[in-house]
Parts: structure tokens; C-alpha cells; sequence
């Protein structure tokens, strides 16, 4: 007889705790997304089904600016973050031994920080000198903490590639920019866009650095969102949680359809 | 295609180059390398792995920033100059193709790089392609072809700049063995239609002596022996050399008045350029000696093992002393011989190499 190896997965407990944890993980987005439609004025009780929260919420000024401030914040940040991980991972791969290691640790290390360490020490930083706490004090301080994660990536993808293919541009008369701009920065397309795309969302969605480190003119929409609650659960909060939900969702379906055809018509021509 | 830029010797002097291992020791990587390689040639560096071929590649293609000599082509130093200066070209055993370009666009790069007129650029892809048989799949990305075919874009990219060296670096080493054996006379064939120097670099003996106009023989960072494979076959200047290259059996003893005697064997009649010396070594390839009658005798011998290989036999024999000695002889031996068995052992005089 065949004696099966024991594994953690054997524990009688193992399968209803992931059962309970994918319900625990999914039963809230599922409410939030029905509770929008909610037409009664209290966020937790049915009253039938209405889309009157989302006329509201297109007309709450305060609501649209906040996510205009967190928009403004994002893309830049998405931007300058890819862009400066970019540069730091090209330049890692330069570095040797003890050196990349030391590199590694410290671009790394606040990935495993707590967020409030950081943004308590911003903050302390932004006072210190006397940096208004303004749009550019905020973005500065999203980029400071997206870097370590557009990071990742960018470093991940240039592992994969043969070492060899730089010193062979090389070899074949290309100059150091030329390497960079028909090269390397082609290469690291795919690896520029998800690091973007983190950073974006990690921008977006951060409530932490965004409370120490902004002013009045910078609230930020989780911010705006956190005020709304302190007010007891409005039905907008559910509409603005769907939307939410509802927007990255259909962009990644977008995103991954195109580039799906994209490669299938490829496919195609070199057949 | 024609060698247009006119004819390049490469001379390689006194080169030194050490690394430091993680534990910080030093590890000599090239030890003293001279070398001068005609323009034209098909030169093979030879050695066991770890004993600086790719260092010394990677030297001349200006990778490894080398700690003394220098490195001339064709009358003018190259050693310090950048390496998308030098005109020598290189195919990496990864083969390091664009993964983002067509082969097409891949030979292209380095032609853009230079400046060269767009229909002079697209006369060039097409004249390499066709040289390597790849114009069919000049389309294609590298991950969509196989390894034979990658390897022949390689080539492809690197001829295409009509480099005055061409520095191969194990490239055949990812083949299996009969894509490999077609791609050795696809490399000399192409070999002479360009008339550019090759250097190629392998640990493959077999490999080595199919290809090399000459071969250099490498260990630890030292240059053991240059010759034709004939003359690295037959005379190996050391007992590294005779024992990476083929089989042999060393012998040691006196030579004294034109004969050896140690190691159980007595061999008279030796060759006029056979030193005397007190403690000599020789060295014999196994089909030097034979157990047919005929050559010069060397004494009695106790058969060990016996090996048909069809066209002859490979046997091992013990000699009085103990030692033992490989011996290639005529098949037709089979019936007569058999393990435990003493016969005579003969040695083809004109054969016997000696060493220092
Ligand atoms: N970048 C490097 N750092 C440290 N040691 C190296 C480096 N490159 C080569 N070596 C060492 O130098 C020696 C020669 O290596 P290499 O030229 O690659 O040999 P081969 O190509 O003949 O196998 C080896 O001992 C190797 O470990
Ligand atoms: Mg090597």
C-alpha cells in the first residue's frame, strides 16, 4: 500500500478555516457592492433597490475634489516612482558583492517598516526643516514610499535577462546611451508598467502618510472617505467603496483582453 | 564575402589577469599569456574549465580590464580601448540575442551603430543571413527558433560587422552532439567564404581538433602548448597536454646510449632527437605500441583487460614493474588474446614523444 505523505494540508482544520477566510475576504466587497444600490438612507438597512446614491455622490463637491487631490498625487507618483526604481535597479545591477547587497537592504528595508514609522518620521522630517505641508510635500513623501516597491519589478525583470545581452550591444558598437534607449528601457516596458501600476494603486489607496503629511488644501479620497465614517456610515460610502471596486476591475479586464489580442495577432503574423 | 578591411595580426603579450575568490585568495585567471595569432587563422583555446579561456575572450573583446601586457591588432594596441572601439566581435555561449528584436533587427543594431547607409545595412542582414541559411526566419524572434538556429543568428549578428576577430565562446556547447557535428562544418565552411580570424574557445578535445588550424592549450591561466592538432597529438610538450589530449601512457626512467629502460620496459634503438637523461619521460599513444610482431620489442607484458572496438582493440597491460600501459592494436589479435595471458609488447620508435 501506497503511504501518503503528511503535509499542514492533511490537518482536518485547514479546509474550512480557507473556506472561512475566502467568504470573510469576499462577503464584504459583496455587500458593499449591493448596499450601493441601497435606496434607503441608512447604509445598513434595505430599502429596495435605487441608484439615487450614485446621482449624489457625482454632485458632492468635497467628494470630487478629494479624488482629484489623489489622482494628482497618483500619477506623478506612479510616474517618478517607475522612473527612480528604474535608475536604482540599473545601477544595482552595476554594483557587485558586498556592495549590491548593502544596496539591496536599504532599498529594501521599508517594504518590512512599519508604514506609521515612516510617516511619523516625514512628518518630523517635513517640520524640521520647515517644508510646508503642501500638494509637493505629499507627492514627495507617496514617491519616498512607492520607490521601494516599483522597485521590485524593475530588479526582478532585469534578473531574467541574460547578462549578456548588454555586453553584446556593446560588443556590436553601441555606445552606453544607445544600450539604454534600444536596449535595456525596451526591455523593461512590461516591468515599467506594473511598477507604475503598484505604485499608482499603493498611492491611491494609502491613508497613513497621507493623514501626517497632508494639509487642509490635500485631502486625499481615503481620507475624505475616513471623515464620512466618523459621521456614521452614509450611503454614499458604499457607492464611492463600489466605485472603487468596480473601475480597477473593468481597467484590468481591458488591460488583459488587449494585450491578449495582442499577442494572438502577433502569433498570427509570424505564422 | 571579401575581407575588406585588410589583413590583422593578433598578438597577445605577457597578459596577466587575477580575480579574488570570495574568500578574498587570489585566482590567477591568466598567468603570463603570449600568444601571436596570424590574420585568417582558425585558432582553438583549449583547457579544462576554470583555466581562463573565457577570461582571456572576454580580454581581447575588452570585457575584463586585464592587469599587465597588452593586446595588438594588427600593429596597434586595442587594450585600452573602450569594447564597442575594438574590431573584433563576439559570440556569446548564451548566444545573447535581442529577445525584442527580429534576427533581422538584431544584425541590424550593430550596423546602425556604425552610421551605415539604410540600403547598405539592409545588402549587409541579407548577405550574413545567407551565409548562415537563415534568410527564411530573418522575421522570427529569437524565442522562436531552436537553439541550432539562434546559434547561426548569432554568428549572423556578429560577421554582419565584419569584424577583423571573431571570438566564439564555447558556442556549440548547448547543441546536442549532431547538431553540433553539422555546425563544425558549418564553421569552418564559413571560416573560409569570410577569411576572418576565428578564435574559439572549448573544453572539448574532439571538438578541438576538428576545428583548429591550431590549437592553444590552457591550464590554470598558463599556455601549455601551441601547434596543429597534428603536432599537439603526436609531440605534446608536457604531461598535462598528452594526458587532456587523447590517450598515452608515460613512461619513466633512464635513457642512456639511445635506450630506455624503467617502468618495467627496455626500449633500444631510440630516435637520434630522444635526450639522454638520468630521469626521463616519454610518452606513447596507445596505437604507437602494438602486440603484432614487427617493431622495435619492449618487453614482456601481462594482458589486464581487453576491449573490441571493431575496427581494433584497445587493451590495458601491466608491464613486470607493475605499470600499467594502453595499447591500440589490429583486431585481428581477438582470438589470441586473453586476460592473464603474457605476450611481447612493441613500440613504434618514430612515435615516442619525450618530455621535460
Ligand atoms: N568575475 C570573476 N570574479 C571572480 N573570479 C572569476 C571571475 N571570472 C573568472 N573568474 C575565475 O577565473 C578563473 C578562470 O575563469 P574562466 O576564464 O571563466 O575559465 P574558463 O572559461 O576556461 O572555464 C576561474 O577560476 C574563475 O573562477
Ligand atoms: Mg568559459
Amino acid at each position: 500500500m501506497r503511504q501518503k505523505s503528511w503535509s499542514v494540508s492533511h490537518l482536518p482544520v485547514i479546509k474550512p478555516l480557507g473556506i472561512a477566510s475566502l467568504v470573510f475576504l469576499y462577503l464584504p466587497l459583496f455587500t458593499v457592492l449591493i448596499f450601493s444600490f441601497n435606496k434607503s438612507e441608512d447604509a445598513t438597512t434595505w430599502g429596495g433597490f435605487s441608484t439615487r446614491w450614485y446621482s449624489t455622490i457625482l454632485e458632492n463637491t468635497d467628494l470630487i475634489r478629494s479624488a482629484k487631490v489623489s489622482l494628482s498625487i497618483a500619477i506623478p507618483c506612479a510616474l517618478i516612482a517607475a522612473l527612480i526604481a528604474t535608475g536604482l535597479a540599473v545601477g544595482m545591477g552595476r554594483a557587485t558583492g558586498k556592495v549590491q547587497n548593502f544596496l539591496r537592504a536599504l532599498v529594501n528595508a521599508p517594504l518590512v517598516l512599519p508604514e506609521i514609522v515612516t510617516s511619523v518620521g516625514t512628518l518630523a522630517l517635513f517640520s524640521l526643516v520647515g517644508v510646508p505641508l503642501r500638494y509637493s510635500s505629499l507627492l514627495f513623501a507617496h514617491v519616498v514610499m512607492c520607490v521601494p516597491f516599483a522597485f521590485l519589478p524593475i530588479r526582478s525583470r532585469l534578473r531574467d535577462f541574460d547578462e549578456n545581452i548588454f555586453e553584446a550591444a556593446r560588443d556590436l558598437g553601441a555606445s552606453s546611451t544607445r544600450v539604454m534607449m534600444k536596449i535595456t528601457v525596451p526591455l523593461l516596458v512590461p516591468a515599467l508598467l506594473s511598477s507604475g501600476l503598484l505604485s499608482f494603486i499603493i498611492s491611491m489607496d494609502d491613508f497613513l502618510t497621507s493623514l501626517f503629511v497632508s494639509g487642509p488644501e490635500t485631502t486625499t479620497l481615503p481620507i475624505y472617505i475616513f471623515g464620512l465614517l466618523k459621521l456614521g456610515a452614509s450611503p454614499e460610502v458604499n457607492v464611492i467603496a463600489a466605485l472603487l471596486l468596480i473601475i480597477p476591475t473593468l481597467g484590468l479586464l481591458v488591460g488583459i483582453t488587449w494585450t491578449a489580442t495582442r499577442r494572438r495577432s502577433n502569433e498570427a503574423r509570424n505564422k | 564575402m571579401e575581407q575588406e578591411q585588410g589583413w590583422a595580426d593578433l598578438q597577445i603579450n605577457a597578459l596577466s589577469k587575477s580575480f579574488r575568490d570570495p574568500k578574498g585568495a587570489q585566482v590567477h585567471a591568466l598567468d603570463g599569456v603570449s600568444l601571436s595569432i596570424p590574420a585568417g587563422e582558425f585558432i582553438v583555446l583549449l583547457g579544462p574549465s576554470g583555466c581562463g579561456k573565457t577570461t582571456l575572450l572576454r580580454s581581447i573583446a575588452g570585457f575584463e580590464k586585464i592587469d599587465s601586457g597588452h593586446i595588438n591588432l594588427g600593429g596597434n594596441r586595442i587594450d585600452l580601448l573602450p569594447p564597442h572601439k575594438r574590431p573584433v566581435n563576439t559570440v556569446f555561449q548564451s548566444y545573447a540575442l535581442f529577445p525584442h528584436m527580429s534576427v533581422a533587427q538584431n544584425i541590424a543594431f550593430g550596423l546602425e551603430n556604425e552610421k551605415i547607409d539604410k540600403n547598405e545595412v539592409k545588402a549587409r542582414v541579407g548577405q550574413v543571413l545567407e551565409l548562415v541559411k537563415l534568410t527564411e526566419l530573418a522575421d522570427r524572434k529569437p524565442s522562436q527558433m531552436s537553439g541550432g538556429q539562434q546559434q547561426r543568428a548569432a554568428l549572423a549578428r556578429a560577421l554582419a560587422k565584419k569584424p577583423k576577430v571573431l571570438l566564439l565562446d564555447e558556442p556549440l556547447a548547448a547543441l546536442d552532439l549532431k547538431l553540433r557535428k553539422s555546425m563544425q562544418f558549418e564553421l569552418k565552411r564559413i571560416h573560409r567564404a569570410t577569411g576572418t580570424t576565428f578564435v574559439f574557445v572549448t573544453h572539448d578535445q574532439n571538438e578541438a581538433m576538428a576545428l583548429g588550424d591550431r590549437i592553444a592549450v590552457f591550464n590554470q591561466g598558463k599556455l601549455q602548448q601551441v601547434g596543429t592538432p597534428f603536432e599537439i597529438y603526436t609531440a605534446p610538450a608536457s604531461e598535462f597536454v598528452a594526458n587532456f589530449i587523447g590517450e598515452s601512457t608515460l613512461l619513466q626512467g633512464k635513457i642512456s646510449g639511445q635506450i630506455f629502460e624503467g617502468d618495467g620496459l627496455r626500449i633500444t634503438n631510440l630516435n637520434q632527437d630522444i635526450n639522454a637523461n638520468a630521469s626521463a619521460k616519454l610518452i606513447v599513444r596507445p596505437e604507437a605500441f602494438t602486440l603484432m610482431q614487427g617493431q622495435t620489442s619492449c618487453g614482456k607484458v601481462e594482458i589486464k583487460e581487453v576491449i573490441f572496438a571493431g575496427d581494433s582493440l584497445e587493451a590495458l597491460l601491466v608491464t613486470q614493474s607493475g605499470h600499467e600501459v594502453k595499447v591500440k592494436t589490429g583486431a585481428s589479435l581477438l582470438s589470441q588474446l586473453n586476460v592473464g595471458q603474457s605476450v611481447e609488447l612493441f613500440v613504434d620508435v618514430n612515435q615516442i614523444g619525450q618530455i621535460a
